[in-house]
């Protein structure tokens, strides 16, 4: 029997076995043996909520043990105990201890004890683990795991591939053409006043955000600031990415201020082109993405404090918006986006595997072009303020920003947008420029602060969300900034807890990756190329699917546990206790907290990232033909990387059920 | 002051007739009217830049382009599928430009020496429309 | 080159984008959109740490005459309503001297408090919930004045 037969004739019932598994525990009951419901003796276990965690942090309980939590009250604040799964969300007073059950667990797997109550700032992050054994989910995703690294590798072995799924790999669409839509979509994205109509309600937004950080209620999940950005915005703009490419960049009102102070329009042409700027030039060596990464990561260092402040969510807002005004009057184009805004690195770095695309609809037009208007500006459009891309030749979307300025200054009416597969243009992309060491590491630090996060907010080591967070147990807004002020030993903890942060994404991983990628140069048997010249750089575009797929994993997560706080908040931005706002007129939008489907959530997630799994392995053989041009050491290569890939793998399922 | 190259003013003749003057409607004298109109503006248009301090290259570039999006709107067009008219007309355009504003910068924005200039290409491409006129009308 | 009606445009949209930003003022709307009822009095409950709690609508706090930093004042023998609204974490607000406790009030959540005070002098209102380490401060005081020298008072202000 072909080798590739017996994977799949192993890995495939293991697959279903699991999905099975899934929809038993969905209906409650467990095709998994579990103790007889006779047994009379109840384990009592007792658990302390404090803030923001529990302890013990991990419980582990057999399948079909009758047991009855003791839940010892914190000494300063009320919490909440709620169970994944389970129907009720327990008020615990502080000094009192309340015993919560009996209650028994059939189904063998993980779920979460979350806190109900909210007792401060990091509290939509206080959880602990209630493992049920014998685990067989956990070693049911393991072995998934690596069934798919495996069927993925064997999949590419089979050599390049013109179809997927029945799809042809290089079918494009072109949206302005579609029937009905098309015409409509192609008449607003000409229009001079798209850009405007857009921002504008997302600068109402926007308001809403620096108002309620500053002046509302100091606690996170009850501010718009914090609820709505870093649960819903967050979420939102990685489903962007996937499927609308760089589309929040269209509507960001981020570096609007600046541009149309600038332009000294809002809307309109100029007569005249002479904008309201010094017009410098910019720094040459400090125009790539390591400006906007290492911002990605220097964020990610204050995190804790970031998504539970309303005020530290306002002034990092606010800073945004002064530098963008300042760098616009300064070099006039969008050097704010490409240099300063932390966001622009992992929206331009995973747009390249983006569906959605601008792009030239003939290249061979645009060649002979000489006006060129997309790049110079002309009468009906400003230049691209992007800087880099010549829109008509673009062909990745790092760095288009889809203002959509091309398709209005163009007079031959080339430019349009396109939908077209997953990474068609990644390895072509990868293999062109082997130096861009600022993409690699933006990769490098997504790919692990995804994982970490995932680590830290949903898992049980609340020590490192407490060094993260400098052991401060109060919200802030404008009026109690005082409260931010650690002990010095908290701040060495915070110490402790950047160098981790920095050192995994910025010198382990890589390192790793390093590693990994000379051995598969070696074994591929190239001898003509170099690591660290030729082969590192392009392999690691196999995390821009993959870095992606993981924070579709973590995001998604926090938005079907902690949805109900964003979108209360449009009824009720400050925190206040409205019951209406202007975001929102009607009365009464306010919901309780309550997750959807928790105890589901490793069904649901595992399988997004192992999806992102399979586009990494697939993506590094694309890579990997077109750098060493043979498809067998094209797949040799991949498959070593896919080792390092699959562990990842491995260590996303441990954190989530393990 | 200088005089435009001759070459040129037959390129941008041919272009404007080939792709402007013969998409125009029927009606139109020999004067000053929507035949000469891109140009005329465009020529506007390169004195207050020029008179503006910007940069000579971009805005020659722009001129080129502007004549050229007058040229569209005068035939009622948007866009145009043909990049040889577009560089026709535009390239024409920004050489004319390069030179006026080269007349500009020597002449230290003498206006009656630019309007002598502008007033020579124009006197150059009526003739060329003119013409093409009575081309028209034999053939016709 | 550029038409007036450009300019007009550009004018809208300047007055389009200056009513989007100052929606920022939408603190300053509390009175629009609380659902505490005019003749409450409103005490907006926070940690002691954070700021305490204070008495009237946030921002501007004490608003009407029944309001002061640090105390309420009511009338003897007229029926107030104390609205509460949650702060930060949960609180609750106990006048023990009254039989008054508002049981828990959750974040986010409110509460009204309807009685009579029927006897005058000065009473205690504490937090009954441990909220944070400095939870003892919350103290604050309610006086119930006779009904001339609350006249008094009102018109003094």
């Amino acid at each position: 029997m072909k080798k590739s037969r017996k994977v799949i004739l192993v890995t495939v019932p293991l697959m279903a076995l699991i999905l099975f598994s899934a929809f038993t525990q969905l209906s409650g009951s467990s095709i998994f043996p579990s103790a007889s419901a006779e047994d009379s003796s109840v384990r009592i276990i007792e658990i302390r909520a404090f803030q923001f965690g529990w302890d013990p942090e991990v419980i582990i309980i057999d399948a079909g043990e009758k047991v009855i939590f003791r839940v010892e009250g914190d000494k300063v604040v009320a919490h909440g105990f709620y169970i994944d799964g389970q129907d009720f969300q327990m008020y615990i007073p502080p000094l009192e201890t309340v015993d919560v059950g009996p209650m028994v667990f059939n189904t063998p797997g993980k779920v979460k004890i979350r806190c109900s109550v909210t007792c401060g700032p990091l509290h939509p992050f206080m959880v602990a683990d209630i493992i049920v054994e014998p685990n067989y989910p956990y070693f049911a995703f393991l072995i998934s795991s690596i069934a798919v690294g495996g069927i993925t590798v064997l999949y590419v072995k089979r050599g390049p591939k013109k179809k997927m799924l029945g799809v042809p790999l290089d079918k494009e669409i072109d949206l302005l053409k579609i029937r009905v839509i098309g015409p409509i979509l192609k008449k607003l994205l000409q229009w001079r006043g798209i850009h405007f109509a857009l921002i504008l309600p997302n600068i109402v937004v926007f308001m809403i955000v620096l108002s309620s950080g500053f002046f509302g209620n100091p606690t996170g999940n009850l501010n718009f600031s914090v609820a709505v950005v870093w649960i819903l915005w967050l979420t939102a703009v990685e489903f962007m990415i996937l499927f609308l490419g760089r589309t929040w960049c269209t509507i960001c009102p981020l570096p609007a201020f600046g541009e149309w102070l600038a332009r000294r329009r809002i809307y309109s042409m100029p007569y005249l082109r002479k904008p309201f700027s010094l017009g410098l030039k910019f720094p040459k060596s400090l125009n790539n993405m390591w400006g906007s990464g290492l911002g990605f990561l220097g964020i990610s260092l204050v995190v804790p404090w970031l998504v539970t402040r309303p005020w530290v969510s306002s002034m990092l807002f606010a800073a945004l918006i002064v530098l963008g005004v300042g760098t616009t009057l300064l070099f006039t184009r969008r050097y704010f986006c490409r240099v300063i805004c932390p966001a622009n690195s992992y929206i331009g770095y995973h747009a390249n595997i983006s569906f959605f695309a601008v792009r030239s609809k003939d290249k061979s037009i645009c060649d002979k072009h000489i006006a060129k208007e997309c790049l110079r500006g002309g009468p009906k459009g400003h230049a691209c303020p992007w800087v880099t891309p010549y829109p008509g030749g673009l062909s990745e979307n790092t760095w288009c920003g889809q203002c959509y300025e091309c398709l209005k200054s163009c007079p031959l009416d080339t430019m349009t947008v396109k939908y077209r597969m997953i990474g068609q243009e990644i390895d072509e992309m990868a293999v062109k420029s082997k130096k861009r060491f600022g993409m690699a590491w933006t990769g490098f630090i997504r790919f692990n602060l995804g994982i970490f996060y995932e680590l830290v907010f949903f898992g049980s080591f609340w020590f490192l969300k407490d060094w993260g967070n400098m052991g401060i147990n109060f919200g802030a807004n404008l009026f109690s900034v005082n409260l931010l002020s650690p002990t010095s030993q908290a701040f060495m903890n915070w110490v402790l807890w950047a160098l981790i942060v920095a050192g995994v994404s910025l010198v382990i991983y890589p390192a790793v990756f390093y590693g990994f990628s000379s051995l598969a140069r070696r074994v591929a048997g190239d001898t003509t190329l170099s690591t660290k010249n030729d082969v590192f750089v392009p392999f690691s575009y196999a995390l821009a699917p993959y870095g992606l797929f993981v924070w579709l994993a973590f995001t998604f997560n926090l938005v079907l546990v902690n949805w109900a706080y964003p979108i209360s908040r449009f009824a009720d931005p400050m925190g206040w206790a409205w019951n209406s706002s202007p975001l929102m007129p009607i009365e009464g939008m306010m919901f309780a907290w309550s997750p959807i489907v928790p105890d589901m959530l490793p069904y649901i997630v595992i399988p997004i990232v192992l999806l992102g799994l399979a586009l990494a392995i697939n993506s590094t053989y694309n890579i990997a033909s077109k750098l060493f041009g043979d498809h067998s050491k094209a797949f040799k290569s991949t498959a070593v990387m896919s080792v390092l890939h699959t562990a990842m793998a491995l260590v996303f399922v441990w954190i989530i059920i393990g | 002051m200088k005089t435009i190259d001759a070459a040129l003013l037959e390129k941008s003749g041919d272009a404007l007739r080939k792709y402007y003057w013969s998409k125009l409607g029927e009606s139109g004298d020999v004067t000053h009217g929507s035949q000469l109109k891109p140009f005329s503006e465009m020529a506007n248009y390169v004195y207050k830049a020029w008179a503006a301090h910007l940069d000579k290259l971009g805005e020659s570039f722009y001129a080129g382009s502007l004549m050229f999006d007058l040229c569209l709107e005068g035939t009622g067009r948007r866009f145009t599928s043909d990049v040889d008219e577009a560089n026709a007309i535009s390239e024409s355009g920004r050489k004319l430009a390069s030179q006026m504003w080269a007349q500009l910068d020597t002449s230290k924005g003498d206006l009656t020496a630019y309007k002598g200039m502008v007033a020579e290409i124009e006197a150059s491409l009526l003739e060329t429309y003119a013409l093409y006129k009575e081309k028209k009308a034999i053939t016709s | 080159m550029v038409s007036k009606i450009t300019y007009l445009w550009e004018l809208i949209a300047l007055i389009l984008l200056i009513g989007a930003v100052s929606v920022a003022l939408i603190p300053l709307m509390d009175d629009i959109f609380t659902s505490a009822e005019e003749d409450a009095v409103t005490v907006y409950l926070n940690t002691h740490e954070s700021g305490g709690w204070s008495f009237g609508t946030p921002p501007l706090g004490a608003q009407t005459q029944n309001e002061e930093a640090g105390n309420i004042i009511l009338k003897k023998g007229e029926s107030a309503k104390i609205f509460l609204i949650g702060g930060d974490v949960i609180h609750s607000f106990v006048i023990s001297d009254l039989g008054i406790n508002s049981g828990p009030i959750s974040p986010g959540k409110t509460k009204v408090i309807e009685f009579t005070p029927d006897k005058s002098g000065a009473f205690t209102i504490y937090c009954g919930v441990i909220c944070s380490p400095e939870h003892h401060f919350l103290v604050y005081n309610l006086v119930v004045m006779e009904p001339d020298e609350f006249e008094d008072k009102t018109v003094k202000n």
